[in-house]
């Protein structure tokens, strides 16, 4: 992983207000090279705000505004569709567009959202749900491969922009668990120690891909993108 | 053919669904004994009413040969609801690049004359069950099951892997295991039951299935 994004993630972690989310999705959205990324919340619990949904996005703000006012959650196809599924919905599989959905998204291109798009759902563990969008306008066939590319990624990035925002809004979600497992204490200790995971696997008695899954947990649990970036922060908070 | 149906949203498919939770009561009610809930002969939990993700394996007729159920670990799921005693609290899994498979189901009777019916149906919906997330970005896929689950797994070419000790829960010694999504492993099942090209009903679905891992 290189250090651009490793810094961009960093940069999440320093999350403390709706402002600098907003200006992490510029950075975010500049590392990736892509025009826009877009989050919005539901049942993200607001207390003293009745609102149904919770949105931080580089959209244009007179888009943002003119579709709070318009309520166009009611026509947006895109948020209907991808909340139906657990899996990310890219946009060219939306069912068949109705009049209103073609206009909306008429409306929307002239306010400069492109034409791919990328929805993850993220369902939490209190009932809290949100989609993270990742919106560019590459031709179809470079999209595909962006896509393949990047998607293991967005979904970590979906995940953790999530979880901040719910701290953000005083509201830790169970899902949030910081604490190192003994198994994934173990594995970043050798990985300090410079072994590989197959050396790792043999040391330990386990296979290949049972180190990789404590890693990878270990990662997601600490917000990481890299192995040396987990060892690292591991130090860093004093969990090895 | 594998179908991928929204539990909320199964549209169409609301017979095929229909006739899972009849299958999965003839299998876990009246054939494994287990402890769950079926009311007019279908079986259903509370993790039916999270709006999971079912892969069914129909044949022709839209007879249900197998079945799953697939829920995000990020939100509720069996292994930190209801399983939670097979690991340590800080075990729990809480990540959107690993699923959770449940309710795994196979329709004996409808394989009956078919030559190694139950690894050919097992692997091909264990294949569609990885390809599909691997092709959402998911690197691994985790489920709770009956130890005596693991030689029909292994038949079937996918090898699960222990994450604890097999526990009796109730009358089943039941374990927590952990599937790879790579190539490699779909690879593996594709040559052991002879699977070739697409195996998804819907080709929307495999226009944007990433063939690389």
């Amino acid at each position: 992983m290189d250090e651009a994004f490793c810094a961009v993630v960093e940069a999440g972690e320093e999350i403390r207000s709706v402002t600098d989310a907003h200006f992490f999705l510029e950075k975010l959205a500049a590392h990736y090279g892509v025009d826009h990324l877009a989050y919005l919340g539901m049942n993200v619990p607001r207390p003293e705000e009745n609102r149904p949904v919770f949105v931080i996005s580089t959209y244009a703000k007179e888009w943002v505004e003119r579709y709070r006012a318009r309520d166009y959650q009611r026509i947006d196809p895109v948020l209907p569709e991808s909340m139906k599924g657990i899996l990310p919905l890219d946009w060219r599989n939306l069912p068949p567009l109705r009049p209103a959905a073609v206009r909306f998204f008429g409306e929307a291109h002239e306010h400069g959202v492109k034409k791919q798009g990328l929805s993850i759902p993220i369902r939490g563990a209190k009932g809290d749900l949100a989609i993270f969008t990742v919106n560019t306008d590459l031709p179809a066939a470079d999209w595909e491969g962006f896509k393949q590319r990047n998607i293991r990624e967005f979904l970590l990035m979906a995940f953790y922009f999530h979880q901040q925002v719910m701290a953000l809004e005083g509201f830790s979600s169970a899902a949030d668990i910081r604490e190192l497992s003994r198994r994934e204490r173990d594995m970043l200790w050798w990985t300090a120690e410079g072994k590989t995971t197959k050396e790792i696997a043999l040391i330990l008695g386990l296979s290949d891909r049972t180190v990789r899954f404590y890693i990878e947990n270990a990662m997601t649990k600490l917000r990481c993108h890299s192995k040396a970036q987990c060892v690292a922060k591991a130090i860093r908070i004093g969990a090895l | 053919m594998i179908q991928l149906v929204q539990g909320a949203y199964p549209g169409e498919n609301i017979d095929i669904i229909d006739k899972m939770f009849r299958l999965r009561a003839k299998v876990f009610n009246d054939r494994l004994g287990w402890d769950v809930k079926v009311s007019n002969h279908r079986e259903m939990d509370q993790f039916d009413e999270l709006n999971p993700l079912y892969v069914v394996e129909t044949d022709e007729h839209r007879n249900v040969l197998a079945s799953l159920r697939l829920l995000p670990t990020t939100g509720p799921h069996m292994l930190s609801d209801v399983f939670s005693e097979l690991m340590e609290p800080e075990d729990i899994i809480r990540s959107p690049r690993v699923l959770e498979s449940s309710r795994f189901a196979v329709d004996t009777e409808l394989l009956g004359h078919l030559p190694n019916g139950l690894s050919t149906v097992t692997g091909k919906l264990l294949c569609a069950l990885l390809e599909t997330a691997r092709a959402a970005g998911v690197d691994f896929v985790i489920s709770v099951y009956d130890v005596r689950m693991e030689r029909i797994l292994r038949r079937a070419g996918c090898g699960f892997e222990r994450l604890c000790q097999p526990r009796r829960i109730g009358d089943v010694l039941t374990v927590a295991g952990l599937c790879e999504t790579a190539a490699a492993v779909t690879d593996e099942i594709r040559a052991r039951n002879h699977l070739s090209g697409s195996i998804f009903a819907d080709p929307r679905w495999m226009t944007s299935l990433p063939i690389a891992a």
